[in-house]
């Protein structure tokens, strides 16, 4: 069973069409990929559409997909009841923050409250990081060693990876997970990172993840093939540890 | 269909990763169906021979061996100044195809007139292309390609890993210069072949792999599956890089 832990499903200027739920899905079926946690493309700064749209798809297909919040925290107050509902009524199953495209540190005051409600409903939290003063690795990392109890998930990226990996950090940080995409672009790539990964760090700690369409699952998944990882660790990577961080 | 990798390393067992010799490496090429690769010394030639002369030769050896299947660009180190520029004119008129640059790992802004300019005078004047390695900042912003494109508009010059983050900077470098090309070895994703296609056009793109470092089958696949038409695929994956070669040999 293959789960893709991030993927995307709506309209957005950085795509050349829409992506709509049935898109995801035959491009799921096509790459063999059981399930999908989604969430709302960029850009903002209003997500209220955008996330209603992926609960539609959600709704619609509930087998196959699986909803993540996406919370601009610059709507404070009143985007911290609308997490709640999504949670609570709308039965999604993770918060997704992305400091890049909405404008704010990811150590901002305003993400305290997030990360807090995260805590207090049990769920995990998507956080961007990237190449960006707003949410660079090491921001990411703190937020994880400041919130031990909540569980942040983020891109793969060589400081995070380093830190996640030695002692003493490694203990503080045990919360953080990883998803594989992008599976290229880092010097070494992350081919090798995933081939290093039973040495460097628990691999209870990577996710598969995609984030089609941005992201292509031919190629994450053929990456995965290549590293020749042991089956059981390829097993939690592509689906069993998704599924324990979302209680599934 | 022409399929040339723009962008790999060779090194003998021992000086670089496997495959080490140049019959295992036809035998890889031929079970995927590739032609050619431009190769230069590898990575790891810089712990122990930073003049590269030693890693230079045994790419010359395998080049004279095969050479329709290997085009190499000799490694050469600018910071030996006036040695550097006598190396580059040996290797070229030897028969290299070109020169490769690394402006991080040897720690020289790839602009530098003092150290780079030298050497690309005497490509203009023996021919070939150069090849930089580019992606961080400072010494390998690939902006910084563009001034030495500037500057020496006769040399065809490759972007190297298409800026790697510096995609963009990458991207509009070679549109701006006609003698400016991007290489796909370790860029960031299918997205940025179709940006690069879009606003550089499809004759500025060459596929490269950085192999053994990189993956040829990834690689390969990335420009696959860009959302690109079959003709912009075939430049790509060796027809451009073809091209650039044959007019380095018509010059010669």
């Amino acid at each position: 069973m293959i789960i893709d832990a991030h993927a995307y499903v709506g309209e957005s200027i950085y795509w050349r069409r829409k992506f709509e739920a049935e898109d995801l899905i035959k491009r799921m079926d096509k790459n063999g990929i059981s399930m999908a946690v989604v969430t709302a493309p960029p850009p903002g700064p209003d997500y209220q559409a955008a996330n209603k749209k992926v609960y539609e798809a959600v709704k619609k297909y509930p087998d196959r997909l699986i909803g993540i919040y996406r919370a601009n925290p610059w709507f404070k107050e009143k985007e911290l009841e609308r997490v709640k509902i999504a949670i609570k009524d709308w039965g999604f199953k993770g918060i997704k923050l992305d400091p890049q495209n909405d404008a704010y540190s990811a150590i901002s005051p305003l993400v305290k409250p997030f990360i807090e409600l995260a805590e207090k409903l049990d769920v995990p939290v998507y956080v961007r990081t990237a190449n960006s003063q707003f949410c660079p690795p090491e921001a990411v990392v703190f937020l994880a060693s400041t919130f031990p109890n909540v569980t942040v998930i983020t891109k793969h990226t060589p400081l995070g990876v380093s830190l996640a990996s030695k002692s003493p950090m490694a203990e503080k940080l045990k919360n953080l997970i990883f998803g594989t995409h992008p599976l290229r672009g880092a010097h070494q790539g992350i081919d090798r990172f995933l081939k290093g990964l039973p040495v460097l760090f628990d691999p209870k700690r990577v996710v598969f993840t995609t984030e089609v369409p941005f992201g292509y699952p031919e190629l994450e998944l053929k990456t995965i093939e290549l590293t020749g990882l042991d089956e059981e660790i390829k097993r939690l990577i592509l689906s069993e540890n998704i599924k324990r961080v979302l209680k599934l | 269909m022409v399929y040339i990798d723009a962008h790999t390393h060779f090194g003998k067992k021992g000086k670089g990763l496997p495959p080490n010799t140049p019959e295992e490496r036809i035998k890889m090429m031929d079970e995927i169906g590739m032609d050619a690769m431009v190769t230069t010394p590898p990575y790891a030639s810089i712990s122990y021979d930073r003049t590269y002369d030693e890693a230079n030769a045994f790419i010359l050896e395998v080049m004279q061996k095969y050479p329709d299947r290997f085009y190499g660009l000799a490694r050469i180190n600018p910071h030996f100044r006036k040695k550097a520029v006598e190396r580059a004119e040996k290797w070229l008129k030897k028969g290299f195809w070109g020169i490769k640059f690394h402006p991080r790992n040897e720690a020289f802004p790839a602009n530098s007139k003092e150290l780079v300019f030298p050497i690309m005078e005497k490509v203009k004047e023996l021919g070939g292309i150069v090849l930089f390695h580019t992606g961080e900042p400072d010494f390998s912003h690939p902006t910084l390609i563009g001034d030495v494109a500037d500057h020496f508009p006769e040399i065809p010059i490759i972007i190297g890993h298409l800026g790697k983050i510096y995609y963009m900077d990458a991207i509009l470098v070679a549109k701006w210069f006609d003698n400016v090309f991007v290489d796909t070895s370790f860029c960031q994703g299918v997205h940025v072949i179709e940006k690069a296609v879009e606003i550089a056009g499809a004759e500025k793109v060459l596929y490269a792999s950085d192999y053994p470092q990189g993956s040829i089958e990834l690689d390969t696949m990335k420009v696959q599956l860009a959302d690109i038409s079959k003709r912009d695929k075939e430049l790509i994956l060796g027809r451009n890089i073809k091209r650039i070669l044959d007019e380095v040999k018509k010059k010669r």
